[in-house]
């Protein structure tokens, strides 16, 4: 049983870890893997996060199935056109508010909250 | 010691929080954030900064313009930063005035070794960018030869040079300029010569390269 929700952060540009390390503090345990991973969706399907961040093309495919087959909120932050994006019904809806840290935790707070309620 | 003077321009605001943690925790810089081109003239407008970390895609006309107008407010040292890292960026953002270029997947101590050695007048290339800068040197190298070689022949032999190109025999050759096929002979056989190439066919393919080429340019 975990005390607080594992984030998986599968990241590209590592900077972005750096980022999140303060922002997330409060929300969960964050757990980074730099990218690409050989198998990004066996690494979830076997690590089970409570939710996922990534920001490359190929963990956002992994993670869109990840969240199809367990519920779990996933994030994608998409650095071309500095948009963020949460997967909803198996596609990416993108999330208004901009890409700040802040607007990153508060994305995941509401679909966590989403999740229970 | 006095922190050295960065500005972060960059469209990104993640980026811009993650930049700014990163260096906030080293104590020796002192940054400041901006994230459009007219914040980077507000900003500069009191003190220049000694570094500037500028995002090639920097809102509204992108980076190249915010290094030109850094470099002419006197900031010393511009660094561009992008995920789009082709040559002909790269180059435009040296030629425009930076003076180093970093991908943005750059790793945290990465981005500190590189700005640190930027205050002290460095110029700070990814690894894989050196080797974009060093193949061009060797194409500049390989470009002044072409030209050193083509300089040591005469009007004749160009003229000769661009019928062979052109794929005429020496009868033909003699023909076109009035003059013998012994001469048009001895021509070709300075041309190979004097340019070190084997063949005439090697000559062809020189003078759609080299002659050619620098014609249309």
């Amino acid at each position: 049983v975990r005390d607080e929700p594992v984030i998986a952060l599968l990241y590209r540009v590592p900077l972005l870890v750096e980022a999140l390390r303060h922002a997330l503090d409060h929300v969960g345990e964050v757990r980074a893997f730099p990218s690409p991973s050989t198998e990004p969706l066996q690494l979830l399907e076997a690590f089970m996060p409570d939710a996922v961040i990534v920001d490359g093309e190929r963990d956002a495919e992994a993670a869109l199935t990840y969240a199809g087959e367990s519920g779990a909120p996933v994030l994608y932050l998409r650095w071309g056109e500095s948009q963020l994006y949460t997967a909803r019904d198996g596609e990416w809806v993108a999330v208004p508010g901009g890409q700040s840290p802040e607007a990153i935790r508060n994305a995941l707070v509401e679909a966590f909250v989403e999740q229970v309620s | 010691v006095k922190p050295t003077r960065i500005v972060v321009a960059d469209g990104t605001t993640v980026l811009r929080a993650a930049v700014r943690s990163v260096l906030e925790s080293e104590k020796d810089f002192d940054v400041v954030e901006v994230t459009n081109l007219a914040d980077i003239e507000n900003a500069t407008a009191g003190a220049v900064p000694e570094v500037a970390l500028v995002d090639l895609d920097l809102p509204p006309r992108g980076g190249i313009v915010a290094v030109k107008d850094l470099a002419a407010s006197g900031c010393r040292e511009i660094i561009v930063w992008s995920f789009r890292t082709d040559r002909a960026l790269v180059f435009a953002a040296i030629r425009a005035g930076a003076s180093g270029f970093l991908h943005k997947e750059i790793s945290p101590r990465g981005l500190i070794r590189a700005l640190r050695g930027a205050a002290r007048g460095e110029a700070p290339l990814s690894r894989d960018l050196m080797s974009l800068v060093i193949d061009a040197v060797h194409e500049l190298d390989l470009d002044q030869r072409t030209r050193e070689r083509t300089a040591m022949l005469s009007q004749r032999e160009r003229e000769v040079l661009g019928h062979v190109a052109g794929g005429a025999r020496n009868k033909q050759i003699a023909t076109a300029l009035s003059i013998s096929e012994f001469t048009v002979k001895r021509h070709v056989q300075n041309i190979l010569r004097k340019l070190e190439l084997p063949s005439r066919h090697a000559a062809a393919a020189y003078y759609d390269v080299g002659i050619a080429s620098e014609k249309s340019a």
